[in-house]
C-alpha cells in the first residue's frame, strides 16, 4: 500500500510575534523583534534580563474550566492551550475521537509548578498547602489532560521531550503515523514557556547574548535569546480529510532524525547528524537539495550552532546551496525550546500560504561560514517546497519538509 | 539487582527493609523511607564511558539496563554499522536529583549556579548519554507520562520497526530517589516507599523467545472517573486466560490499588505484584512488570498479562508469550 499523504488542515499559534496567524504574518512581513524584560521571575541577578515574552491572552471563558481550574493554569499550559485550542477551530472538528494522537513536544513542561513545589517544600516552616496540585500538575501529562478537559476532548497524549527538537519531533511523529495508514488524524505540535530554572540554565552556560539581541549567522554573534511559545496542528490523511470536506493549508512530506553523538551540548563541527536529518527528510519527500526554496534554520545565534548548520546546509546542498533562501526567525521571537520546531513550522506553514521569505534580523556581518542566501530583509518569493531544521541539546535533530497543496 | 533477582523476589516475596533519607529543614529533620540502589553493586555493573563521569544517577542506571539489554554481540554490530538500532526512554520523575542541586544554586546565588550541571537536569540528557555510550546515532526520543508510558514506548518501537526506519529498539524507564521526589510522592500516601533503578527491553521483529503477543491500549483518562474505566476497559479489552500469570502493579496500598483489584476480582489465576516488593518505582513500574513477566516466560510459564494502569494519564495492558524456536 502507497504511503498516505498528510495535510495540516488546521494551525494554532502564539509566540512573542503575536497570538493568531494573522500577527504573525504580519511580524513576518515587518521583520519586527520582540524582547522585552522579563517580570514574572527574578532576573535581577543574571547577566541578561530579556526574553521573547508571549502576551498570554487573558480570556479563558470560551473553555470548560472552572475558575479554580482556570486559575491554577501555568504559563505552559496556557500557550498549549491557546494553541491548540486555534488549530481545531481552524480545522472544523467537532468531533476527537479518543484514538486521535495528541502528540507534544516540550523540554521544560510545567517547570513553574515545579519551581513553586520547590519554593514551598524548602521554606521554614514547611507548608504542605497547595503541594499537592503543584506535584499533580507538574507533570506534562496533566498539562495535556488540561488542554483536553478544557476543550471538551479525550485523546491519546504522547509527550516527546527531546529538549529544543521536540516540537518538530512530535509534529513529525504524527506524521509518521498517519503516512504509514497507523492514524487518519492526529493534533501535533509543541510548547515551551519561560522559567527561572532553564533561563538561570542558559545564562550559566553563557549561552545568552549579553545584549539581549540574537544575530544568527552575524559573523560576531555572542548567543541566543530565549523565548516561549506554542504551535499546535492538526494533521489528517488524504482521505480523512476528503470525508471531512476539510482544507488542507499545506502538505507534510518528509521527516528525518539523527543524532548527533559529538557532544551533550554542542553539535559536532560539520554537522553531520544534521546532514543526516535533512537526507532523510528529502528523501522521505522524494525531493532534492534543488528543490527547497527555502530553510527555516535552527539558527540560535550561537557561535557554534550557526557554524554547524551552515556546513551542514553546504554539504547536503552542494553547489545548489547558494540558491536555496535561509533565515532564523529566532532572531525575532528568540529561542523557544520545545516549543521551537512547533513555531518555525507554523512559519514555514505561513512563509507558503503566502509565498513570503521572513528574514534573519539584526545581522551586521555574515559569517563567511554562509554559503547560502541569507534572507536579511523580508520579502516575496515563489515557494514550493520548504523546510525546517530543529537541533536540541543531546544531540537530537530533526528536520520537517512542507509542500503547497497540488 | 538483575532481571532474574528480581524475579525470584517477587516469587519468594522477600522483604527488603527500606532505607530512611533524612533532610534538615529548619530545626526539623524529616526523614523518608526509601529503597535506594546498591551504588557498590552499580559502581561495579556500569559500563565505562567519559560521558558518564559527571552523568546523573538516573543516566547511570538507564545506561547500566541499556548495556545489559543489547548484549555485547549486538553491541559490536552496532559499532560496526550492521545494526541499526532506536533508542526510546520513559519517565515519569527524570533528573530530579541534578535539577534540585541546580535549582537550589539558581536560588542562593545564580552567578555560581553550575553550568556543568544544567545540561544534566534535562529530560533527554540520560537518552543522549546511552545512544554515544551505544555508539548509536539514529532515532532516540524521550518520552514524558505516567508509569505505562512504557508500554506507550513500546508502540512508538512497533511502528518504527514496522516502517523499515531501525532493525530493532531499545526501550528504558529509569527514575533516581530524591527527597523532592519521596515528600511528592508521600502526598499520595503515607505508606508509599519509594524505590529507584531502571528496565529496558530491546525488541526487534524476528522471531524470538519471548514475544510481545497483544499490546491493549492506550485507554487515557483525565480524572479519577475516567481513570476506573479506563482501567476496566484494559483489562476487559485484554484476552485474560488463567493459564496466563499476571505480573499486575498492585502496590499493597489499598486505596492507590482500589481500581485495579476491582478491574481483576475475578482474577484466580497465579499473580506477581512487583511493586509490592520493590516499591514505588514511578515511571520504572511497567518496565519491572515487564521485566518479571520474561522471567517469568524463561521460568516455565507459557505466557504473561500485565496491566499497566498509569498513574493520570492512561493504562495498557499486554500478554507477552513464551516460543520454541
Amino acid at each position: 500500500m502507497p504511503p498516505s499523504r498528510v495535510f495540516i488542515t488546521g494551525a494554532g499559534m502564539i509566540s512573542p510575534m503575536g497570538n493568531n496567524a494573522e500577527a504573525h504574518i504580519a511580524a513576518l512581513r515587518a521583520g519586527s523583534t520582540h524582547f522585552r524584560e522579563i517580570d514574572f521571575f527574578d532576573v535581577s541577578r543574571q547577566r541578561v534580563k530579556t526574553a521573547g515574552v508571549a502576551d498570554l491572552p487573558d480570556d479563558l471563558s470560551g473553555y470548560t474550566l472552572t475558575p479554580r481550574e482556570a486559575a491554577r493554569l501555568d504559563r505552559g499550559t496556557r500557550l498549549l492551550l491557546h494553541a491548540t485550542a486555534q488549530a481545531i477551530s481552524v480545522a472544523k472538528l467537532t468531533d476527537i475521537p479518543i484514538e486521535t494522537p495528541f502528540v507534544v513536544g516540550t523540554s521544560a513542561g510545567a517547570m513553574p509548578i515545579g519551581e513553586e513545589y520547590y519554593k514551598a517544600a524548602t521554606a521554614v516552616p514547611n507548608k504542605r498547602t497547595g503541594q499537592f496540585s503543584r506535584v499533580e500538575h507538574y507533570q506534562p501529562q496533566r498539562q495535556s489532560g488540561t488542554v483536553q478537559h478544557a476543550l471538551g476532548f479525550r485523546a491519546r497524549t504522547q509527550i516527546i521531550s527531546n529538549a529544543c527538537a521536540s516540537g518538530a519531533n512530535a509534529i513529525g511523529h504524527a506524521f509518521h503515523s498517519i503516512r504509514s495508514g497507523r492514524k487518519s488524524m492526529a493534533i501535533a505540535g509543541g510548547y515551551d514557556a519561560l522559567c527561572q530554572l532553564v533561563f538561570s540554565g542558559f545564562d550559566s552556560l553563557q549561552a545568552l547574548a549579553v545584549s539581549g539581541i540574537p544575530r544568527p549567522f552575524d559573523a560576531h554573534r555572542d548567543g541566543l535569546a530565549l523565548g516561549e511559545g506554542a504551535a499546535m496542528f492538526v494533521l489528517e490523511s488524504e482521505e480523512s480529510m476528503l470525508a471531512r470536506g476539510a482544507v488542507p493549508i499545506v502538505e507534510i512530506c518528509g521527516y528525518g532524525m539523527a543524532t548527533d553523538l559529538h557532544h551533550l551540548t554542542q553539535p559536532h563541527p560539520e554537522g553531520t547528524a544534521a546532514v543526516r536529518s535533512m537526507t532523510a527528510a528529502c528523501k522521505q519527500a522524494g525531493k532534492q537539495p534543488c528543490d527547497i526554496q527555502y530553510i527555516n534554520s535552527h539558527g540560535t545565534g550561537t557561535p557554534l550552532n550557526d557554524v554547524a548548520e551552515a556546513n551542514a546546509i553546504s554539504h547536503w546542498a552542494g553547489e545548489d546551496a547558494k540558491n536555496i533562501a535561509v533565515s532564523s526567525t529566532k532572531s525575532a521571537m528568540g529561542h523557544l525550546l520545545g516549543g521551537a520546531g512547533a513555531v518555525e513550522s507554523a512559519i514555514c506553514m505561513l512563509a507558503l500560504k503566502h509565498q513570503h521569505l521572513p528574514a534573519s534580523l539584526n545581522i551586521r556581518e555574515v559569517d563567511p561560514a554562509c554559503c547560502f542566501d541569507l534572507v536579511r530583509e523580508p520579502r516575496e518569493a515563489s515557494l514550493n517546497a520548504v523546510l525546517t531544521n530543529s537541533f536540541g541539546f543531546g544531540g537530537s535533530n530533526a528536520t520537517l519538509i512542507f509542500s503547497n497543496v497540488n | 539487582m538483575d532481571a532474574s533477582s528480581l524475579y525470584h523476589a517477587c516469587l519468594e516475596n522477600t522483604d527488603f527493609p527500606p532505607a530512611t533519607l533524612e533532610r534538615s529543614l529548619g530545626e526539623e529533620t524529616l526523614s523518608y523511607l526509601n529503597r535506594p540502589l546498591d551504588t557498590q553493586a552499580l559502581r561495579a555493573a556500569m559500563p565505562k564511558h567519559p560521558r558518564l563521569r559527571r552523568a546523573s544517577n538516573v543516566t547511570k542506571f538507564a545506561v547500566t539496563a541499556a548495556h545489559q539489554a543489547i548484549g555485547v554481540e549486538r553491541m559490536e554490530r552496532i559499532k560496526n554499522g550492521e545494526l541499526n538500532i532506536g533508542i526510546i526512554l520513559t519517565f515519569l520523575n527524570g533528573c530530579v536529583n541534578y535539577s534540585n542541586r541546580f535549582f537550589s544554586e539558581v536560588l542562593d546565588d545564580p552567578t555560581f549556579a553550575s553550568p556543568i550541571l544544567f545540561p544534566e537536569t534535562v529530560f533527554n540528557a540520560p537518552a543522549s548519554h546511552i545512544a554515544a555510550s551505544l555508539d548509536c546515532d539514529g532515532p532516540v526520543y524521550t518520552l514524558i507520562g505516567d508509569s505505562a508510558t512504557w508500554f506507550s514506548a513500546m508502540e512508538v518501537a512497533d511502528e518504527w520497526i514496522a516502517n523499515g526506519l531501525v532493525d530493532g529498539c531499545l526501550i528504558l524507564c529509569a527514575e533516581e530517589i530524591d527527597w523532592l521526589t519521596l515528600e511528592g510522592l508521600r502526598l499520595y500516601s503515607r505508606h508509599i516507599i519509594a524505590t529507584e533503578g531502571a528496565a529496558a527491553v530491546y525488541l526487534e521483529a524476528t522471531p524470538s523467545v519471548v514475544s510481545v503477543a497483544n499490546l491493549c491500549g492506550p485507554f487515557p483518562y483525565n480524572n479519577s472517573t475516567e481513570r476506573r474505566a479506563a482501567v476496566m476497559d484494559a483489562w476487559a479489552t485484554h484476552e485474560n486466560l488463567p493459564s496466563d500469570i499476571l505480573i499486575d502493579g498492585l502496590t499493597g496500598i489499598p486505596r492507590l490499588d482500589s481500581d485495579e483489584l476491582a478491574a481483576t476480582a475475578t482474577w484466580s489465576g497465579e499473580r506477581l505484584s512487583p511493586a509490592r516488593i520493590l516499591g514505588e518505582g514511578m515511571g520504572i513500574r511497567c518496565g519491572f512488570q515487564t521485566i518479571a513477566a520474561i522471567e517469568a516466560l524463561q521460568d516455565g510459564h507459557d505466557s504473561a498479562t500485565i496491566l499497566a494502569c498509569g498513574g493520570n494519564q492512561h493504562a495498557f495492558s499486554a500478554r507477552l508469550t513464551r516460543h520454541i524456536l
